[in-house]
């Protein structure tokens, strides 16, 4: 499956507006309360101000024409009354739209979040974390502007419109006709440049995506930059890719803002073609005086809506843009599904690997057809040089990846069928470089273990006494308490190593997968955390990933992996002569 | 209003209906920038809060370059009674050393010794809040830090890769010449590696680095520091994920092809180093013992400590 957001993005084709104002609109659908009044709000302040126009021209022809002043001031306060009303009905559907926004924003920004979070690795390998963090944040903010500010004023707009249409249609057919000539124009102006105009914004948010995927990297590997005085280098890059983001930006600002100037012109011309027009009525006596202020004031309530409109299409295809770059997203599904139906056969081993390929593209396989089992309670290692594929197989093992053929056995069921709840109850990995979260070692440590994620200081550290733990607390300053900022960076390796160590051992897996694992800790530490393995349960099975051999001399079993082959290695001593005469192929 | 105001003056004859239709219009027109003025305010008031949050960063004092010195170091390194705080907590006290050029120097000690600290402090990634530390008699302030940095390699322990080709995460510029990049790649035994990749050296690495093992990213991050030809080379626990034949070579490698180089090597295992002109044993923050390794297996019970943790591993040379 192809996880590349941006090269996705290519194959697609493309959506008309309406489809996409109908997904926007899927977004708020819980919302129909909210929106309903919202709209009925805006129906009343739109049809309140429509009616306007058409009093003040009933007023001129009946009271100002003929002199009556007291019929002027009971039409003027009718009028601000109808005002009032529709001030108020204006206000409250800001108001509540805007809440609706909100919601629907944050909704949105959770359920992209847990998608990322459902994802496979090698969705994490294909994509930058800037651009990922710039779909979440920059894109679903275009959203909510769209939301907030545009969706209801782009209602009324088009209300307004309609109505102002009918009005200037039922007063005068001809000059109504006349009119809206220009409106047409506009309106197949805007349906033919629109795609193109929707296609630079998609480009503008991809570059922006690009940007924050630069200044992320640059930001997490600060270190290396200074050390090794490449400030200048990365300075070079940001303003390259600064440079691509100016221009698309560029660009994409003047697709935007080509609609008001074109909406302007055509709106003037039609106030031009309703004077002139209406003028040759009068004199030809089809038409009232008070009748032209009116029409005036109507084809101005129907060409100041459209000129917003091209404001708010604009806005309308900022965000169409960006829920397209959302929406692809949330449409890719893990290829890690869940299998149904698989029997447990029952069997000695807890996990077999059988006839397994595998390989993180097509076209280069790492691992050929590997075939071991793991028998529980026993200690395996894994030994080989580097590049050899040890990773890769423990990371089948846990199932960071699925094989390309071959299937693999965790109690006798396929592993595809375990939830990851499940499975990740079973499998216990700690990796070469754990990952930490900012908060306490404690907290750290206790990160998804089902039950004692609840347990305070005291219960917790009697659980790390009882597991025989708490020797290695005393590494960090405050012990359990110990504050761990920024992900980690705080802490050395071999810490870092120590806690993701007693977050696994705390979960008591059946199978506890570690990954060059203590790499990084002193040898007497070392020694402290093989006691520490020795004392978990019988029927826990280890597979140890090292280059020491005192890690690897307790082990049952041996299996050799080099150049994507796992050989079984008889004794300590064959392995030993593996190691030392094969031909490294890395 | 204007209906009340305009239909009395028409009806007084002080305006005429023409004019009052014309002002009607004006009155439309004058309603739209109304509403876009109350829009802009709020823009603006959005707009003042993030130029807030920007100039806060734009306003934080530069690092300033005070250094002249154009630096071409030999590697002679001395530390005087250097401290390093982080916080109230001590990380390095009292630390004293002194290393001659073209020595090898190796760090042990255990799990947060103050070991990385104190390699950052030698590459000028953290400074001693008292102490002295000088490079060829002079502090690392007084160099220019462009030529001071080309003159030290420094390989972290976690590996760190850019989403790049692995030419440029090498090179990172066009400043280092095909033939110090080909060294490089020799010394950290990557030669073979490279050949079997598809498109060789503009291979592209994914941002985590995650398609390359352990030991290959640690090698690519060796090679990173060599290709700039340093004189002063820092190695974090570089040995701990690169397979003991490979470190062997590795090491070998480097005594040939760079051999005026000035190496400080922080490391777990003794046997690699144990030929080291100086051991420096550091536990807690101090400096426990230094010397080399016949001197603190006579003097130091902590090294012996160490050593023997060790035994069963060196006695089987992979």
């Amino acid at each position: 499956m192809n996880y590349n957001l941006n090269s996705i993005a290519e194959q697609e084709k493309k959506s008309s507006s309406w489809a996409g104002l109908k997904n926007l609109l899927n977004l708020v659908a819980e919302e129909r309360k909210r929106i309903f009044l919202s709209l009925s709000a805006i129906l009343v302040s739109a049809s309140l101000n429509l009616l306007g126009p058409f009093l003040i021209g009933y007023t001129i022809d009946h009271y100002v024409q003929t002199g009556k002043y007291h019929g002027v001031l009971v039409f003027a306060g009718i009028l601000l009354g109808m005002y009032s009303i529709a001030f108020v009905s204006s206000y409250l559907q800001t108001q509540w739209m805007g809440g609706v926004a909100q919601r629907a924003i944050f909704k949105l920004r959770n359920v992209i979040f847990n998608k990322i979070q459902q994802l496979p690795v090698a969705f994490f390998n294909e994509n930058k974390a800037g651009d990922l963090i710039s779909r979440v944040n920059n894109d679903t903010d275009k959203l909510s502007q769209f939301f907030s500010q545009a969706l209801m004023q782009f209602i009324s707009s088009i209300i307004t419109m309609i109505g102002s249409g009918v009005f200037l249609l039922s007063i005068n057919i001809k000059l109504g006709l006349a009119t809206l000539v220009p409106a047409l124009v506009i309106l197949i102006f805007t349906r033919s440049v629109s795609p193109w105009v929707r296609k630079r914004n998609a480009l503008s948010l991809k570059s922006s995506g690009g940007l924050s995927a630069e200044i992320q990297e640059s930001l997490n590997n600060f270190k290396v930059i200074i050390a090794f005085n490449r400030r200048d280098y990365f300075r070079k890059k940001f303003d390259v890719a600064n440079q691509h983001n100016y221009k698309t930006a560029m660009g994409t600002g003047m697709a935007n803002n080509m609609f008001l100037p074109v909406f302007g012109l055509f709106s003037a011309l039609a106030q031009l073609i309703v004077l002139s027009y209406g003028i040759y009525l009068i004199t030809e006596s089809e038409f009232s005086i008070g009748l032209l202020v009116s029409y005036l004031a109507y084809s101005t309530n129907f060409y100041n809506p459209l000129r917003q409109l091209a404001a708010l299409w604009t806005s309308f295809q900022v965000a169409l843009a960006g829920w397209e770059r959302i929406s692809r997203m949330l449409s890719l599904e893990s290829n890690l599904d869940i299998v149904k139906g698989s029997v447990a056969k029952a069997s000695d081993s807890l996990l077999e690997f059988r006839n397994v390929h595998f390989g993180y593209t097509t076209s280069n396989e790492i691992l050929h057809n590997v075939n071991f089992k793991l028998e529980k309670g026993k200690t395996y290692a894994l030994v080989g040089p580097t590049g050899g594929g040890k990773t890769t197989t423990a990371s089948i093992m846990a199932r960071l990846y699925d094989p390309v053929s071959g299937s693999i056995l965790l109690d006798g069921k396929d592993i595809k069928s375990y939830t990851s709840e499940e499975r990740s109850k079973k499998i216990g990995f700690i990796l070469q470089e754990p990952f930490l979260f900012t908060g306490t070692v404690r907290e750290n440590i206790l990160y998804g273990n089902e039950q004692y994620h609840e347990y305070d200081q005291e219960s917790f550290l009697a659980v790390i006494k009882a597991t025989g733990l708490e020797g290695l607390l005393s590494v960090f300053d405050d012990g359990a308490e110990t504050k761990i900022l920024s992900s980690g960076d705080s802490l050395s390796l071999g810490q870092k190593q120590l806690i993701a160590f007693m977050r696994a051992v705390l979960r008591k897996p059946d199978l506890l997968i570690l990954d060059e694992a203590t790499a990084n800790i002193d040898t007497i530490t070392e020694k402290l955390l093989g006691e520490i393995l020795y004392k978990l349960p019988q029927e826990t099975t280890l597979v140890i990933i090292a280059h020491r051999l005192n890690t690897i001399e307790n082990a049952d079993e041996i299996f050799f992996v080099n150049s994507g082959e796992v050989t079984r290695a008889g004794s300590f001593q064959e392995a030993m002569d593996k190691l030392i005469h094969h031909k490294r192929k890395s | 209003m204007i209906l009340v105001l305009g239909g009395h003056y028409v009806i007084n004859g002080k305006m005429s209906l023409g004019d009052f239709a014309a002002f009607n219009s004006y009155l439309a027109l004058l309603i739209f920038p109304i509403l876009i003025i109350g829009f802009m305010s709020n823009v603006i008031a959005q707009a003042t809060a993030s130029y807030g949050r920007i100039s806060e960063m734009l306003e934080r004092p530069d690092t300033i370059e005070t250094g002249q010195l154009a630096a071409n170091l030999t590697g002679a390194i001395e530390m005087k009674d250097v401290n390093v705080n982080y916080g109230e907590k001590p990380v390095l006290k009292h630390i004293d050393f002194s290393v001659r050029p073209g020595s090898r120097t190796a760090v042990i000690g255990p799990t947060a010794a103050g070991k990385t600290q104190l390699l950052y402090l030698l590459s000028g990634l953290i400074k001693p809040d008292s102490g002295v530390l000088t490079f060829d008699g002079h502090q690392i302030d007084e160099y220019k830090s462009e030529s001071f940095y080309q003159k030290l390699g420094f390989v972290f322990q976690d590996s760190i890769l850019f989403n790049m080709s692995i030419r440029e995460n090498i090179t990172f510029s066009e400043t280092v010449t095909d033939e110090s990049l080909q060294r490089a790649i020799e010394t950290a035994e990557l030669k073979d590696f490279m050949e079997s990749l598809p498109d060789g050296l503009d291979t592209s690495v994914s941002e985590r680095g995650l398609s390359l093992s352990g030991g290959q990213k640690q090698r690519i991050m060796l090679a990173r520091a060599l290709a700039i030809n340093p004189n002063v080379l820092l190695l974090d626990d570089f040995t701990a994920r690169v397979d003991n034949q490979t470190e062997t070579r590795i090491l070998e490698n480097i005594q040939r092809n760079y051999p005026n180089l000035t190496l400080i090597s922080v490391t777990q295992k003794i046997a690699a180093v144990e030929h080291y002109e100086q051991i420096i044993l550091l536990m807690q923050g101090e400096i426990l013992a230094a010397g080399t390794h016949k001197e603190l297996m006579n003097t130091s019970p902590e090294y012996v400590q160490i050593f023997n943790s060790q035994k069963s591993t060196s006695n089987y040379e992979l």
